[in-house]
C-alpha cells in the first residue's frame, strides 16, 4: 500500500507530466513524439502497464500505428494497417462500438479466440488489455489508448481514472494535429490556386498581344520571304549573281534571328515558374514592356513619353513577374483610352526614386478614367468594367506587389484619365 | 536616265532591308523611308513611280497619308503592305484607289506584279499630264479673239453665228479659225474638240 508521501509524490510528478504534454502540444510538436511522451509517463505511474495509443484513418477505416515505446514491434506491426472490422482484436472493438473493451484474461476470453491477436499477445507474456476509445469533440472516434498487462486484471478505480485523464490529452493532441495537418493541405492548395491564376491572367494578357505578337513576328517572315524569293531570282538570271544571292541568305539569317528573339522574350514573360529574388533594373524592365507592346500602342495611336530616372537604384524581386505588373498597367491604360477621339491618347510612365529605399512608377492615361466610388474595387478579383474582360489582372498584379512588399494604388488625374502607382521597397526581407 | 522609282515606306527594318534588293532586281530603282514625314520631304520625281506604303507607320498611318497626297501626286499609284490586315482597313484604302494591299508576309511575286502594273499607271498618268502641259502652251499662243471663236467653234456653232455673237464679219471669223486650228495643231475639229475637252479638265 503506497504511502501519503508516496502517493503525492506520484501525483505531482502526474500532474508535471501532463502540463509537459500540454506544452508540447501548444508548442507544435510532432505528433508520434507527443503520444510516445504520453504513453511512458502513463507506464512511468503505472508500473507493469505497457501503453499503447492507435490512431483511426476515417476514410478508409483502418487502425494505424499510434506510439507503443515498450510493445515489441512485432505487436505494432502486425496491428497497424488493420480494417477495423472484423475485429482482429479488443482496439478495433472498441472503435467500432465507441466503448471501452476490458479483456481481463486474455487466455480466457472467448471473442478472441478466432483471431491471431490473442496468439501474440500470449506470446509475448501479456495476460490482460484494457482499451479506451479516444473521442473528438465532436464525438468521432480518433483512435484507442491501451494498456497491457502481464498479470490478468480488470483497471482499477485509480487506473480508470488516469486512462480518462490520459485519453482526454491524447484527445487534445491528436484534434490539434489533424487540423494543423488540414491547414496545411488548405495552404497548399491557396498557394498552386494563386499561381495557377497567375498563370491565367498571363495567358489572358496573351490573347489580348495576340495581334501585336502576331504582328511583330510577320515582319522578320516578311523579310524572310522576300530574301529567299530574291535569292531565287538572282541565282537563275543569266549569269547567276551569286553576291546578290549570298547577301539575300544573310540577311534571312539576320531576320530569322530576329524573329527568334520576339518569340524568346514572349516565352520569357509567360511562362509559369517558380519567384525569383535577384537584382532588377525596373528602367529597362519597363523599356522591354514598351517595345513588346509597340504594335498595341502604335494601332491604339497613343503618344507615349516615358521619363526614368537616370540614377533609379535597382530592386530585389522577381523581374518576370514585375514586368507583368507594368504590362498589365500599360494594356489598361490603353483600354482606357481606347474609345477617346475628342483629345490626344496620351501615356507617360515614370520611374523616380522614392526616398532613400524605395523605387515609385507611375503609368498617367488621359483615357475614360474610373468612377471615384470604385477606387478600391478596383483591385478586387473578378472587377471588370471590359466588357470581354475577366478581371483578375489589377488583383494578380497588386498581390505581386504585396509580396515584393510594395503598394499598387490609383488616382483620378486632374485633367481626364487616371494614374497607377507602384511603390516598391530596394531591398525585400524573406520574399515567398 | 528615266529608270522608274520605288518608294517604299516602312517602319520595319527587315521590310525595307529586303524590298531593296528585290526591287533593283527587277529593273527599277529603290528609295526607302522609315516614316511618312522622311518620305514627304521627298519632292516628286519626274519619271513613272509608285508607292510601296506600310499601313502601320509610327507618325502618320498609311491611310492618313495616301489621303494627303491623294491629290497632287496622281502620278504616284499606291501600294498597301500590312501586318495586320483587317477587311475594313482594306476596303478603305481599295476605295481611296490603292492598286494593292498584300499583307505580309506577301509572295514576291505578286509585290512584282502588283508594282509593275502601278508603274504602267504612272507612265500613262505622267504621258498624259505632259501632253495637257504641252496643249496648255499651244493655248496660250491664242490671242483673247482667237480664244473666243475657238469657244464657240468646239461649242458647235456656225461661223455665222459666232460672227453675230462677237459683232465681226464671217470672214473675219473663218480666218481666225484657221489660224486656231494651225496653232492648236488640231487635224479636225472633232480633233479641237478633244484637246478643248482636256484642257478644261486641268484647267
Amino acid at each position: 500500500m503506497p504511502t501519503d508521501i508516496e502517493e503525492r509524490t506520484r501525483a505531482e510528478a502526474l500532474l508535471a507530466g501532463e502540463r509537459r504534454l500540454l506544452e508540447m502540444v501548444a508548442s507544435g510538436s510532432p505528433l508520434p513524439v507527443v503520444l510516445d511522451a504520453l504513453c511512458s509517463l502513463v507506464e512511468s505511474s503505472s508500473h507493469g502497464c505497457h501503453c499503447s495509443v492507435l490512431l483511426v484513418d476515417p476514410v478508409n477505416m483502418r487502425l494505424q500505428h499510434g506510439a507503443a515505446p515498450s510493445l515489441p514491434p512485432s505487436l505494432c506491426e502486425a496491428i497497424h494497417g488493420r480494417s477495423v472490422v472484423p475485429y482482429w482484436g479488443p482496439c478495433a472493438m472498441a472503435v467500432h462500438q465507441k466503448t471501452q473493451v476490458i479483456v481481463s484474461d486474455v487466455a480466457d476470453d472467448p471473442r478472441w479466440e478466432p483471431y491471431e491477436w490473442r496468439g501474440l499477445t500470449l506470446g509475448l507474456g501479456l495476460r490482460s488489455c484494457w482499451t479506451t476509445p479516444i473521442f473528438s469533440l465532436a464525438g468521432t472516434v480518433l483512435g484507442t489508448f491501451a494498456l497491457y498487462q502481464q498479470e490478468p486484471g480488470s483497471p482499477t478505480p485509480l487506473q480508470q481514472g488516469l486512462i480518462g485523464q490520459f485519453t482526454h490529452i491524447a484527445s487534445i493532441a491528436i484534434e490539434r494535429w489533424q487540423s494543423e495537418a488540414a491547414l496545411k493541405t488548405a495552404d497548399e492548395a491557396l498557394g498552386k490556386l494563386r499561381s495557377e491564376l497567375a498563370h491565367v491572367a498571363r495567358v489572358a494578357t496573351l490573347g489580348a498581344l495576340t495581334a501585336s505578337i502576331a504582328h511583330e513576328v510577320n515582319q522578320p517572315l516578311a523579310g524572310i520571304i522576300t530574301n529567299a524569293g530574291t535569292c531565287l531570282r538572282m541565282l537563275a538570271d543569266e549569269p547567276p549573281d551569286l553576291e546578290g544571292a549570298r547577301e539575300t541568305a544573310r540577311r534571312t539569317i539576320r531576320d530569322g534571328n530576329r524573329a527568334a528573339a520576339v518569340i524568346g522574350r514572349l516565352r520569357a514573360l509567360f511562362t509559369n515558374r517558380e519567384t525569383a529574388a535577384e537584382p532588377v533594373d525596373l528602367n529597362e524592365a519597363t523599356r522591354e514592356v514598351i517595345a513588346l507592346s509597340w504594335s498595341e500602342i502604335q494601332r491604339g495611336r497613343v503618344l507615349v513619353r516615358t521619363n526614368l530616372a537616370a540614377d533609379l537604384p535597382h530592386v530585389t524581386g522577381d523581374r518576370i513577374q514585375l514586368q507583368q505588373v507594368v504590362l498589365n498597367l500599360l494594356l489598361n491604360a490603353l483600354e482606357a483610352m481606347a474609345g477617346v477621339d475628342d483629345r490626344i491618347r496620351q501615356l507617360a510612365v515614370r520611374t523616380e526614386r522614392e526616398g532613400d529605399d524605395r523605387v515609385r512608377l507611375t503609368v498617367q492615361d488621359s483615357g475614360a478614367g474610373f468612377d471615384p466610388r470604385d477606387l478600391d474595387r478596383l483591385f478586387e478579383t473578378f472587377y471588370t468594367t471590359k466588357s470581354g474582360g475577366m478581371g483578375i489582372g489589377l488583383s494578380i498584379s497588386r498581390s505581386i506587389i504585396e509580396r515584393h512588399q510594395g503598394r499598387l494604388w490609383a488616382e483620378l488625374n486632374d485633367g481626364p484619365g487616371a494614374t497607377f502607382f507602384l511603390s516598391i521597397p530596394r531591398r525585400v526581407r524573406g520574399m515567398r | 536616265m528615266t529608270t522608274p522609282i520605288v518608294f517604299v515606306v516602312d517602319d520595319d527594318v527587315s521590310v525595307r532591308e529586303s524590298l531593296e534588293p528585290l526591287i533593283r532586281w527587277a529593273g527599277w530603282k529603290p528609295e526607302t523611308f522609315s516614316s511618312a514625314r522622311e518620305f514627304l520631304a521627298r519632292p516628286a520625281p519626274d519619271v513613272p513611280s509608285c508607292l510601296v506604303l506600310d499601313v502601320d507607320l509610327p507618325d502618320l498611318s498609311g491611310l492618313d497619308l495616301q489621303e494627303r497626297i491623294a491629290a497632287d501626286r496622281t502620278d504616284m499609284p499606291i501600294l498597301f503592305i500590312t501586318g495586320y490586315g483587317d477587311i475594313p482597313m482594306t476596303v478603305r484604302a481599295m476605295k481611296a484607289g490603292a492598286v494593292e494591299f498584300l499583307t505580309k508576309p506577301f509572295a514576291d511575286g505578286v509585290l512584282l506584279d502588283a508594282i509593275r502594273l502601278a508603274i504602267e499607271q504612272s507612265r500613262a498618268a505622267l504621258a498624259e499630264k505632259a501632253e495637257v502641259n504641252e496643249l496648255r502652251g499651244r493655248y496660250a499662243t491664242l490671242t483673247r479673239r482667237e480664244r473666243e471663236v475657238m469657244a464657240g467653234v468646239v461649242a458647235g456653232r456656225l461661223n455665222k453665228q459666232i460672227a453675230a455673237e462677237l459683232g465681226t464679219s464671217e470672214i473675219t471669223v473663218k480666218a481666225h479659225r484657221g489660224r486656231v486650228m494651225r496653232k492648236m495643231k488640231a487635224a479636225s475639229l472633232a480633233d479641237l474638240v478633244r484637246s478643248a475637252a482636256r484642257l478644261d479638265t486641268f484647267v
